[in-house]
């Protein structure tokens, strides 16, 4: 909503100046989000003094001193006065940006400053007539400044604005849902004058309606979605100008100018905020009009068309207007281009109602129509305006364009009495809501300036009667609100909660996930958070699930990168590589973050997908870096994911899970592994597919990524965990190498000998691989360093001995290994 | 010169002292103490060429045997502490580098910026006695909406551009979805007071900006008692805002509207920049908006299960980009979710 400063004053006395207006309207609620000025009061309409001036053809060319900011500006004038203006005379200028009166015509329009090249010339400003700077009606010629005020001045400063001056201000008022009354001048001064306890005069002049022929039929049947149908037939208008000073408000409130039929309906809208629509009664075919729900297949020609395109189809249900039936608006949106007001309209039937929101809400978005009757209908109009509207707009048109109209029919259909709402409520209540004192007799005179009466009830309590143009008020809780507003929030005292609560109770969820969090940052690892919301198309470059996979795609989505609920979070961090390889060749990422899989339940059942938790990494490029102290470069390979992996796993304080080579997608053949515990899975890793790093623009580049399942590593992860004494003894270490066929695993000669070491033996560790010549075909050579240790005693020769028979005879016996002596 | 069978101390003496002399590194010093006063060095060889003598010499040249070695033990000592300091004194001198040259390369991780926030948000509230509670991502219209006083139509809706999967099932567009959540779950059918946070992710269908983006985290906080206050609601912000920004803080409340809360408010914060005297930052007013928040809508209670005569609550919603924003001067928003690595290895 744009609220016009000086129409503003014309209905309520405000006394604050502009800023302090601003902050008691944004504590109230009514949040200032920018503040448009105009003409003089334009911060870029400054003082200036001429620097120099030559003829330039038709016109003169000044450099003018706008102040230390601007101590040379060029500018071309074509102003008849001119050359009058010597050097060392001051101007009144304006810098690019600054909006001004158009000076020419008599029609009100706002233009703004903006560099131009005038006779090949730069201009950067403009020099202004008083109308130009809304200060007076002169516009022969500049208007001469007789100041001693600094150059670069604002003009604001040493200007006199004289009442009715055009120079404004204009706050651009953000209207939060339940201040649909301040959709409306009448309501912002109503609510300037409650809140500065100013007395406003905004009872706007109105005609009685003199009616000569009787009552229109009203013709609702659509009386669900409609509270009240007010129309009138108005005949001898003529569709002229309308006077400056309606255009002036209209444009500064941003609504078009049209000619003074339209004008007036759309000038009652903004003042009062009652939203009308004016019918041509020769264009209408019919003597009334209607209200019920579309049928099916109905179209309509509607305004915010051109001539001539074809009419809209009208979803079934849409609330509309008709006239004999036929649709002819969109009720409480748009009317229809075949019966609006024309140039040559002399009768109109003037339609002012109060539609209920839902229905005007569903046509605006079916439609996509939103306009200005459409914001206010949605949010709820005042129904005691209808028919004041009507009486407005009666009286304006016979003030300046209509003088012999004549009002010959009306009528005025209600749903149902339009009855002040009756709210009970105690004064303690209000007051332990807020946490403060209050008497009844603030409470009274504060919700008095709110036009709520406050009266006693039987029984000692207190009811408020609230006028029906606050139906936000229906609780003794909008009352605390209205109180606190009124008051001033900063009457709210700051204490603390004073009863028992429950006190933080860490959740084994939250506080794992986030240990691992921390533990992934110190393995050195980079977090990111990606998108929820991915194209399936780039999941699909990971190949690991088939084209069917069930998604769940969003049926409104911002951009074709953004469709559907992720699966995966491989391929926001594959996206993120690629977007960052150019410049980052080396990163290690991982993210924490749900996936979603609608063919598994949700906990919250009702057709919800199931969110599970995931953890992903990918590495690439270097991961040791030779530098100018030696070392040497080094790319991430599978055992750096076998490094996050197993990190992971100890920082989960995970036990036992097992380390398996697997073939899947999106990883390369041999260089793939899951992790498993027993009969459960956890997930994957490796070192992706050359294709599938190419698919997402990385040819060439070696990815090592997985994705767990962090759902499933959580219910299994340990808080807490016991210790071992540190041994008293040294330990011993053996040494054993072996052949072994290609199919066994280093991971299974491992759980072998640890198996079939006995107590003595704490550890096994692999320490070297090697195939070449002298390993036998299909065979590899394995090393493995087993760690001894009596925890109570030395070890002897013997002890080392039994232990390493063991081993090596179930390595021969389970594996078919060939022990090296 | 004497050989090392030479049983003429003195002449010993000089060799020896002369050895020792020339001896000018722990090498040296090592080589000499092999050669003369180690178990096979030089004087327990004359040691045992005692039996040599005649038997009446043999106690004195014993005597001056013992002497000899102990003298040069005493010698060696004091050379080798000279030797030592000098050779450190060298070796020190010789290892020093510029100690500007680069580093060794050394992994370092991060947290994103988000999480950083998010963290220091959370950790705070629990300090206060809140505890974290997680609910979902997508959500049924009614969690989102409906039970929390905004019924289909709702002007309110129109604040929020939703994604969604269906008509019934959607993208929440807040954490306040997990009110109603939290109090059934929590509140005990309505016997219970809660007093929790909920963390997490939402999403906006809108254009993505240099200020908007279509997700982004909140932290909604709730708190349902049978004597909860709005001036409660000002106290623990305040709290919370000297928590986290220092204890000169302040809080200010300005009326607003959130169709679950009633009454409802923004609520601003002294301006962490300019410190309250007003900047480009504050746009000259001096305060930063925090949060919205406001006292528990009594339709929502019921919702939650309580009988909102006999229960009031709490209910506040904060932002965490924005701070994130300001916080570390990031000027586009589009760099959190996008994961400039440039941008985000900064946070190491």
């Amino acid at each position: 909503m744009r609220v016009s400063l000086s129409w503003l004053r014309s209905l309520v006395p405000v006394s604050l100046d502009t800023p302090a207006l601003v902050e008691l309207l944004t504590r109230a609620g009514l949040e200032v989000d920018a503040i448009h000025t105009v003409g003089a009061l334009d911060p870029l309409a400054l003082v200036g003094r001429v620097v120099s001036r030559k003829a330039l053809q038709s016109a003169t060319h000044f450099v003018i001193d706008a102040g230390p900011s601007h101590p040379g500006v060029s500018v071309v004038s074509k102003a008849p006065n001119a050359e009058r203006f010597d050097v060392g005379a001051a101007v009144a200028i304006a810098l690019p940006g600054a909006t001004l009166i158009d000076g020419h015509g008599s029609d009100f329009a706002l233009v703004t400053v903006a560099s131009a090249k005038v006779y090949g010339v730069q201009s950067d400003g403009v020099l202004c007539s008083e109308r130009e700077l809304g200060v007076g009606d002169d516009h022969t010629g500049l208007m001469p400044l007789a100041t001693d005020a600094p150059s670069g001045t604002a003009l604001s400063a040493v200007l006199p604005i004289p009442d009715g001056a055009e120079a404004d201000e204009v706050l651009e008022v953000a209207i939060l849902p339940n201040f649909a009354r301040c959709l409306s001048m009448v309501g912002v001064a109503r609510e300037v004058a409650a809140l500065t306890g100013a007395q406003g005069h905004y009872d706007v002049a109105l005609d009685e309606l003199d009616v000569v022929s009787g009552e229109l039929d009203a013709q609702v049947e659509a009386t669900d979605a409609c509270r009240r149908f007010s129309t009138a037939r108005v005949e001898g208008v003529r569709a002229v100008a309308s006077p400056r000073w309606m255009q002036r408000r209209l444009a500064l409130a941003g609504v078009a100018v049209i000619d003074h039929l339209v004008d007036v309906t759309n000038y009652c809208m903004i003042e009062l905020g009652q939203p009308m629509h004016g019918y041509d009664l020769a264009r209408l075919g019919a003597s009334t009009v209607g209200v019920r729900r579309a049928r099916e297949g109905e179209a309509a020609r509607l305004l915010n068309r051109a001539d001539g395109e074809p009419a809209v189809a009208l979803p079934a249900g849409t609330l509309i207007i008709t006239a004999g039936d036929v649709p002819v608006g969109v009720a409480g949106v748009i009317g229809g281009s075949d019966t609006a007001m024309r140039a040559d309209t002399t009768s109109v039937l003037l339609e002012s109602a109060c539609f209920d929101w839902p229905s005007v809400r569903r046509s605006s978005a079916a439609l996509k129509v939103h306009t200005d009757a459409s914001t206010r209908f949605a949010r709820g109009v005042d129904p005691t305006l209808s028919v004041l509207a009507i009486r407005r707009a009666v009286r304006l048109w016979r003030e300046w364009s209509s003088p012999d109209l004549k009002v010959t029919a009306t009528g005025d259909w209600q749903r149902a009495p339009i009855v002040p709402g009756v709210v009970q409520f105690t004064q303690q209540g209000i007051a332990s809501v807020l946490g403060l004192e209050a008497t009844k007799a603030e409470l009274t005179e504060a919700l008095a300036r709110v036009g709520i009466t406050v009266r006693e009830a039987a029984g000692g309590a207190l009811e408020a009667v609230v006028p029906p143009g606050r139906e936000d008020v229906t609780r003794p809780c909008d009352l605390a609100e209205e109180f606190a507003r009124v008051t001033g929030f900063d009457r709210v005292p700051e204490t603390m909660p004073s009863e028992a609560l429950p006190f933080h109770t860490p959740s084994r969820r939250y506080t794992l996930r986030e240990g691992l969090r921390d533990a992934l940052v110190r393995g050195g690892l980079q977090e990111l958070l990606t998108y929820s919301l991915i194209a399936p198309e780039s999941e699909a470059l990971l190949g690991a699930e088939p084209d069917e996979t069930p998604r769940l795609k969003v049926l409104n989505p911002i951009n074709v990168n953004r469709t559907s609920l992720r699966r995966t979070l491989l391929a926001g961090l594959m996206e993120t590589l690629r977007e960052n390889h150019r410049h980052t060749p080396d990163a290690q990422v991982f993210e924490i973050g749900v996936v979603f899989l609608p063919e598994l339940p949700s906990p919250y059942g009702r057709g919800l997908p199931a969110e599970k938790l995931r953890v992903s990494f990918a590495l690439t490029g270097r991961i040791e870096r030779a530098s100018m102290h030696g070392g040497a470069d080094r790319g991430a390979d599978l055992f750096d994911g076998v490094a996050v992996v197993e990190h992971l796993l100890r920082a989960l304080r995970l036990k036992g899970v097992e380390i398996v080579a697997e073939e899947a997608a999106p990883y390369q053949p041999g260089l793939c592994a899951e992790l498993r515990k027993g009969e459960r899975h956890y997930g994957r890793f490796g070192v992706v597919h050359p294709e599938v790093c190419a698919r997402f623009d990385m040819e060439g580049r070696r990815v090592v990524a997985g994705e767990l399942d962090l759902d499933a590593l959580l219910d299994e992860a340990g808080t807490t965990f016991k210790t071992v004494a540190p041994p008293r003894f040294p330990s011993l270490p053996i040494d054993v190498s072996m052949f072994v066929g290609r199919a066994v695993s280093a991971g299974q000669v491992v759980a072998t000998a640890l198996g079939a070491g006995g107590a003595l033996l704490k550890g096994v560790e692999v320490i070297d691989e090697f195939s070449g010549a002298q390993v036998p075909e299909g065979m590899r050579s394995l090393a493995i360093r087993l760690e001894l240790n009596a925890g109570d005693r030395s070890l002897t020769a013997a002890d080392a001995q039994a232990v390493r028979v063991l081993v090596t005879t179930a390595l021969t016996a389970a594996l078919a290994a060939q022990v090296r002596e | 010169m004497s050989t090392p069978d030479d049983l003429d101390l003195a002449a010993q003496q000089t060799t020896a002292l002369h050895a020792l002399d020339a001896a000018d590194s722990s090498e040296a010093l090592e080589a000499f103490y092999r050669a003369w006063l180690s178990p096979s060095g030089a004087t327990t060889r004359l040691k045992r060429g005692i039996g040599r003598l005649p038997a009446d010499q043999r106690a004195a040249f014993g005597k001056n045997v013992n002497a000899l070695h102990a003298e040069l033990e005493t010698r060696f000592q004091q050379r080798r502490e000279v030797v030592k300091t000098r050779e450190l004194a060298e070796r020190i001198a010789a290892e020093a580098r510029d100690v500007t040259l680069p580093a060794r390369p050394r992994p370092a991780g991060a947290y994103h910026p988000v999480t950083l926030v998010m963290r220091e948000v959370l950790d705070v509230f629990q300090r206060m006695g809140f505890s974290v509670f997680e609910s979902p991502h997508v959500e049924t219209d009614d969690y989102n909406f409906g039970l929390l006083n905004m019924p289909a139509d709702h002007p309110a809706r129109d604040m929020q551009d939703t994604f969604y999967l269906d008509n019934e099932r959607l993208l929440r567009t807040h954490t306040s979805a997990g009110q109603i959540r939290a109090m059934r779950e929590l509140g005990g059918n309505g016997t219970r007071p809660v007093r929790v946070v909920l963390p997490g992710l939402c999403y906006r269908n809108e254009n993505i900006t240099t200020r908007s983006e279509i997700q982004f985290h909140q932290v909604e906080g709730l708190l349902v008692g049978r004597s909860v206050r709005m001036s409660d609601l000002k106290g623990v912000l305040l709290q919370y805002a000297r928590l986290l920004f220092g204890p000169d803080q302040q809080v200010r409340l300005r009326g607003s509207y959130f169709p679950f809360t009633e009454p409802s408010v923004e609520v601003d914060i002294r301006c962490t920049l300019c410190g309250g005297n007003g900047c480009r930052v504050c746009k000259q007013t001096g305060w930063l908006e925090l949060l919205g928040a406001g006292m528990v809508h009594p339709v929502v209670l019921a919702n939650g299960g309580y009988d909102p005569d006999e229960w009031r609550g709490f209910a506040f919603g904060m932002g965490i980009e924005r701070t994130v924003l300001q916080r570390y001067d990031i000027h586009d928003i589009r760099y959190l979710f996008g994961n400039d690595l440039r941008l985000l290895q900064q946070f190491r």
